[in-house]
């Protein structure tokens, strides 16, 4: 016999009671360990998508900015002694053989074995062959065309153009290919169908084909954009040991620059595919091989010396070094101009008259805006060497391959009427030799643009072999600077599986009240029990046992029943886990979370579930014992005696509501105007306090009630009140766990939104757009100007009164709700700030400087510095996607890097409320294009269409930009989409509130019953003076009725003060009528515990419990 | 062994003024291994007297000496030890532990401090008394298996387990009716001398105070002694 031995004994025999803190235990535990259970098994789900994705991808090379050589794969897999998989990587659209299916915005990765090799489970290594004109569909692709192997499908590709797409002279008749294709296969899993470098637990949709072949359709045979990079088992792949091979290996062509010797001029030539060279390329070049001559060579529209004219030419601006090897002599001035002989005749132009050039510069949208400037004429050139160079032309597309001017297609409208025949001639007879020389300054005045400042580089041989200046130029540039740099996209996506949102946390606060109602129903079970005893601790007492060793002896047999409780729990746990993991898939549907549970994880569950139960148990303890043993003893008398106890006056519960109240008027008063963000939580925190106040109230009128014991009893009710207060402690708890269910019913009822309720209004999420439209490809037009629609061939009338906002696109990571991944590198929007300024789009919730409304917009145009970009996102992309806040100094910022590999700072400025643009971050047009210049065009657009005919405009824009893959939604359908996750997350908070209101009842009905078998003597005596049976019902009634009463008034008052600006704010959608009629049940479900404990309690022989006195 | 000097209890009445005095001025001296039976009517305040004497309860006024001891110069904690150790209880109602055997409930006394005797010891001594009390075979059993009778040997056996000086019982034959009654009167005069200890028995049964011993009459607060009859 022992202490244990006798806890053990009499876990057995009061097993009833037992068994009921036991279920507490348990769901307690259950709802615990089940919530953390949710958390590992996202950040498990999310750590399996991050290996299924990047199989053993270690870093990865994405050149945003252009290509590279394929056989770099090969020379870096053998400095690293790995598997280097070259990669095309393209935004296209795919569509079943018969057009009937679509999907809008599909990744088109052209692959080889490497890329299997890198990425496919290996035991599957003939998964790849050599398909011919075949491709590989993951399988999500597959199931939503349902197209399987065998079927032939379209493809439409972007074409990278050659030269950036909105340089006026580029061609944008090409901007996509179409393939025909035969379905090879479908690739599951395990064979890479993965793939994606953005974290992402939803799935992509992947077309892979051969490299070589996509290479030949494209006409960038042997090219890739992207270089995985596998770990290998020496475990040695670093970033830094990946650029550091770039560093050693690069060549020209992967910089797409080409060195070339030309013969007469004895010089070397360095162009570039791209015709315009970036100004860093263009700087390294300068500084290698001295004696660099820079060049930039022009079209031009026309030459003009008073009236006459020569149309379309060739200017080329060139630098004039002091070694002189250059046509410009070195003295020559900024605003001086040689021309040709040809030139001059045509003009009838002399030296030292004036010449007007007149050439379209860059600007947005293809919208060609023409510029003139003046020279003065400083010689005449005779038509020979070296004026006479037709080599001095970049391959302009269009052009430089045309016999005939009549044939020219560039991507600019010229009138072809103004070619005289005599232009003919001269094309035949010199191609396109510049009419024309400036200096290189003047010319880089006009003409450079944030593609380059050269179109080529020109070295005197000086005996020189082409790769002695090759290797110096290459050892000048960093080639992270023209976009060739290793990223760790292993480790990042593995920190991308840490969520943001910990779900485990999230969880565990959904179902917070279930946890602290099972909690204290725990407690309640145990008292009881134990109360039930009090003879027996009485008897402990008598024969020697110390008061503290009477309650070790209680604690340890509710300790046994905890660890069986919370062992049980954990296993109830997992289900609850399931059902948990099956609601959040629901709100982010798409994703794939598997069931996932860390053996850890299930301990810790367990051990807390243990520790809130001993917690609450050991608060009940405290009091046992302390009564005398005499006083336990005569348990069956105890009633009589109780007038003797000690009156308090409940000073303490009055000063707690005194001290709680005068917080929340302090916090109302300091902080419950104005309209920033803080107003929200002056009012929660104010109506908090507000229930603390309550529930002191509350255990201060119980004890004073208790107080009043020699004034006579004047009714039935007042008896019960009386009788109520007898025991504060469980008529407290009853209060408070009706008060904190009331309290959460309410609040998280009205802070339910209706995303569409204000959906026209322009600052409401839908920023009062019909449409949202996303594209593969960029749309360079401007879609609201007439020119713009008629070379998209839109037609205008069926476009009339829509207004379109488009948006630049960066990808990155998709930073909404529906990413369970912590976004690192969000998608970013270029957007030019005055244009939702004019329309009044989209609501603030917040800025740095405090103002709302639309003059918000323009933080984006504040100069923060040079590294740093404002940036702007909406609610749910800022604070629950990126973790982010405004205004704070650590948490306003993310790291980024543009398309040159430099790092720079996104500030947060603004936020949004709840939008259609959420997953994106928002900065201005200019700052967009500095930083990735070459992201061509325009690929999300906003519409705004007149409600009546969005249908129709929806039809005929994605009918005609087919070719850009535009993929049109409602934008209210959207928002309401975005919003369905969040009301879900709210649902499931309810829900689980619900269970702990229900849970709360059977607490309240257990009061009423362990109240009336206490006081059954009482009760027969009262039967016995003469009281009917109904009037005995109704003042246990009125008794328990106080107390359901006083829990819901807490509650409602407290709640209704907590969510007083939610319930005024737009878009609210407070269902009242649910509301109120969810508190009148949770009213009458207490009545009927009441009813049903009374009922149990008064049943049967009354006069019997008198005689057993 | 015990000594009661001018000993006096009151109890702050509610309602009514002033105050109820129930022991007046009680002065008792009992030999170690002698016998008191205490008598008198429903409400006099025999419970009281035998709660003070027990050390569950203290007086109002006057001393209570115990070996010499003076009990109110002591904490709860001594107290409690002292209950323990020196002295035995046996209630009116048994209080038996319903969840435990009849051998277990004997030792439940032993369980208050830790490791004072070996556990096979009292083990023997438990088994010892219980067969002495006629209930070796039912050692076993639960108490709700047990007769009224046999309940309160067991209550009287674990009263005895750990060698008390002093044995109190209130009204211990209070619920077992007539055979019952005098067979654990039988009983607690055979223990009284064969285990050598003190005893005080509350009875308003006249027939058992006369098996047991000297008597003495509680009534308005004061103790007389009626001697043996
Ligand atoms: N804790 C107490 N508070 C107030 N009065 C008490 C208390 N305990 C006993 N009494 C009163 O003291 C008197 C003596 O009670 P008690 O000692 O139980 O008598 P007996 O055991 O002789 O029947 C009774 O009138 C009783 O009401
Ligand atoms: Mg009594």
């Amino acid at each position: 016999m022992s202490l244990f031995g006798l806890a053990k004994r009499s876990l057995g025999f009061y097993w009833r009671t037992n068994l009921g803190v036991l279920l507490a235990v348990l769901v307690s535990t259950a709802v615990l360990s089940g919530a953390l259970v949710v958390g590992d098994s996202v950040r498990h789900s999310l750590k399996m998508t991050a290996v299924a994705r990047l199989g053993r991808t270690e870093v990865a090379l994405v050149q945003q900015n252009g290509f590279f050589r394929t056989e770099l794969a090969d020379e870096l897999a053998a400095e690293l002694d790995t598997t280097v998989a070259p990669v095309l990587q393209l935004r296209g659209r795919v569509a079943d053989s018969n057009e009937s299916r679509w999907e809008n915005r599909v990744e088109i990765y052209g692959v080889d074995e490497r890329f299997f090799k890198v990425g496919a489970e290996e035991k599957k290594g003939a998964f790849w062959e050599d398909w011919r004109q075949g491709v590989v569909l993951n399988e999500p692709l597959a199931a939503r065309l349902r197209v399987g192997v065998g079927e032939k499908i379209g493809l439409r590709i972007e074409n990278p153009g050659l030269m950036p797409r909105e340089v006026p002279l580029a061609p944008d008749s090409d901007l996509s290919i179409f393939l025909r294709a035969e379905v090879r296969a479908i690739a599951g899993k395990s064979e890479f169908g993965r793939f994606g470098l953005q974290a992402n637990q939803i799935a992509p949709l992947n077309v892979y084909l051969p490299i070589k072949w996509l290479g030949e359709n494209l006409d960038r045979d042997s090219q890739a954009n992207v270089l995985l990079v596998s770990g290998n088992p020496q475990d040695s792949i670093t970033v830094e040991k990946a650029n550091e091979a770039i560093r050693k290996h690069w060549q020209l062509a992967d910089a797409e620059l080409e060195l070339r010797r030309l013969d007469w001029q004895d010089v070397f030539e360095l162009r570039s595919r791209r015709i315009l060279m970036d100004e860093a390329l263009a700087a390294a070049a300068m500084q290698a091989g001295g004696q660099a001559v820079g060049i930039l060579t022009y079209f031009v529209n026309e030459l003009r010396v008073g009236e006459k004219t020569t149309p379309y030419s060739m200017v080329t601006a060139m630098g004039r070094p002091a070694e002189g090897n250059s046509i410009i002599p070195s003295n020559m001035q900024d605003d001086e101009i040689l021309v040709n002989r040809w030139l001059a005749d045509d003009l009838g132009a002399n030296v030292g008259d004036s010449i007007e050039l007149t050439y379209f510069v860059l600007s947005p949208m293809r919208t060609l805006v023409e510029q003139k400037n003046s020279f003065q004429i400083r010689k005449i050139l005779p038509m020979d060497k070296p004026a006479v160079d037709p080599n001095l032309m970049p391959d302009f597309p269009g052009l430089a391959d045309s016999n005939n001017c009549r044939d020219w297609k560039p991507g600019i409208d010229i009138d072809l009427d103004k070619i005289r025949d005599k232009d003919e001639v001269y094309w035949d007879d010199y191609r396109g030799t510049p009419k024309a020389f400036v200096t290189l300054e003047a010319g880089q005045k006009l003409w450079s643009n944030r593609y380059g400042n050269m179109t080529a580089v020109r070295y005197p041989r000086s005996g020189r072999a082409v790769q002695d200046i090759a290797k110096e130029l290459l050892g000048g540039v960093e080639p992270a600077s023209v976009g060739l740099f290793f990223q760790s996209v292993r480790a990042r996506g593995m920190e991308a599986g840490n969520p943001t949102t910990d779900f485990g946390q999230l969880f565990l606060g959904l179902s917070m009240f279930l946890i602290i109602a099972a909690v204290i129903l725990t407690g309640i079970l145990f008292v009881f029990g134990v109360e039930s005893r009090s003879r027996q601790v009485g008897m402990l007492l008598a024969v020697g046992f110390r008061p503290r060793l009477v309650r070790r002896l209680l604690f340890l047999e509710g300790g046994l029943v905890a660890v069986l409780g919370a062992i049980a729990g954990t296993a109830a746990g997992l289900l609850y886990t399931k059902v948990m993991i099956y609601l959040l898939m629901i709100a982010v549907s798409g994703s794939d979370i598997q069931f996932y549970a860390k053996p850890s994880t299930l301990v810790v569950g367990a051990l807390a579930g243990v520790g809130v139960s001993l917690f609450a148990i050991w608060l009940t303890l405290r009091k046992q014992a302390s009564r005398p043993a005499r006083e336990l003893l005569a348990q069956g008398l105890e009633w009589q005696f109780f007038a003797a106890g000690r009156v308090s006056k409940g000073r303490i519960g009055l000063a707690t509501a005194a001290a709680a109240t005068i917080g929340a008027i302090v916090l109302l008063v300091a902080l419950g105007t104005g309209d920033s963000s803080a107003v929200t939580g002056a009012f929660f925190g104010a109506g908090g306090l507000l229930l603390i106040a309550g529930l002191g109230l509350s255990q201060a009128l119980l004890k004073r009630a208790g107080g009043v014991w020699n004034r006579p009893m004047v009714s039935l009710a007042g008896l019960g009140l009386r009788n109520s207060t007898r025991r504060s402690g469980r008529s407290l708890a009853v209060i408070g766990l009706l008060a904190c269910g009331t309290f959460l019913v309410i609040a998280v009822g009205a802070n339910r939104h209706d995303p569409l309720s204000e959906a026209h209004r322009r600052d409401s999420g839908t920023g009062g757009f019909t449409l949202f439209g996303e594209s593969a490809i960029g749309i360079l037009h401007d879609l609201n100007s007439k020119e713009g629609r008629a070379s998209l061939i839109l037609d205008d009338k069926s476009l009339e009164g829509v207004e379109v906002v488009q948006l630049r696109v960066r990808d990155g990571d998709d930073a909404s709700c529906f990413n369970l991944n912590q976004a690192q590198m969000p998608r970013l929007l270029g957007v030019r700030p005055e244009e939702l300024k004019k329309r009044g789009s989209f609501g603030f919730a917040d800025t740095i400087e405090g103002k709302g409304g639309k003059e918000a917009w323009d933080l984006l145009n504040r100069d923060e510095g040079d590294d740093v970009v404002p940036a702007i996102g909406d609610y749910p992309t800022i604070i629950w996607a990126l973790g982010k806040t405004i205004g704070v100094e650590s948490k306003n910022e993310l790291k980024y890097r543009d398309e040159k590999g430099r790092s720079f700072r996104l500030r947060l400025v603004g936020m949004l409320k709840s939008s259609i643009l959420q997953g994106s971050l928002l900065i201005a047009e200019d700052e967009f294009i500095r930083r990735f210049p070459s992201e061509d065009g325009y690929r999300v657009l906003l519409i705004d269409a007149p409600e009546t005919k969005a249908d129709a405009v929806s039809a005929h824009l994605s009918e005609r930009l087919t070719n850009f893959g535009l993929a049109i939604t409602s934008a209210k359908q959207r928002l309401a989409e975005f919003g369905k996750v969040e009301n879900t997350y709210l649902s499931i908070f309810q829900m689980l509130g619900g269970l702990g209101l229900v849970l709360g009842s059977v607490g309240l009905g257990l009061v009423v019953l362990r109240n009336m078998l206490e006081r059954r003597g009482e009760l027969a005596m009262l039967r016995a003076v003469g009281f009917n049976k109904t009037a005995l019902k109704r003042m246990v009634f009125y008794e328990h009725a106080a107390l359901v009463l006083g829990g819901l008034v807490c509650g409602v008052v407290a709640a209704l003060v907590a969510v007083g600006p939610a319930l005024k704010s737009p878009g609210a959608d407070v269902h009242y009528l649910s509301l109120g009629l969810t508190i009148v049940a949770i009213g009458i479900s207490g009545v009927v515990w009441i009813w049903i404990a009374t009922t149990l309690a008064l049943r049967g022989g009354m006069l019997e419990a008198l005689r057993n006195e | 062994m015990l000594e009661l000097i001018n000993v006096a209890k009151n109890y702050e009445s509610p309602g009514r003024t002033g105050q109820l005095c129930v022991l007046k001025d009680i002065t008792l001296k009992v030999e170690t291994g002698s016998s008191v039976v205490i008598v008198g009517p429903s409400g006099s305040g025999k419970s009281t007297l035998l709660n003070i004497i027990g050390a569950l309860d203290r007086p109002s006024a006057g001393k209570v000496l115990f070996d010499g001891k003076d009990l109110a110069a002591l904490g709860e904690i001594e107290l409690a030890r002292i209950r323990n150790r020196q002295i035995g209880f046996v209630f009116q109602l048994h209080h038996l532990l319903p969840q435990c055997t009849v051998l277990e409930n004997v030792l439940v006394p032993t369980l208050a401090e830790k490791n004072r005797v070996s556990k096979k010891e009292v083990r023997e001594r438990a088994v010892n008394l219980l067969e002495r009390v006629g209930l070796k075979d039912w050692m076993l059993y639960r108490p709700g298996e047990l007769s009224g009778g046999q309940r309160q040997r067991v209550a009287v056996v674990r009263a005895l387990i750990n060698r008390p000086k002093l044995l109190l019982a209130d009204e211990p034959t209070g619920s077992l009716d007539e055979a019952s009654s005098q067979n654990i009167a039988d009983l607690l005069v055979e223990l009284n001398r064969s285990e050598d200890v003190a005893m005080i028995v509350v009875t308003h049964s006249v027939k058992l105070a006369e098996r047991i011993g000297h008597v003495m009459e509680l009534s308005d607060g004061i103790l007389t002694d009626k001697g043996r009859r």
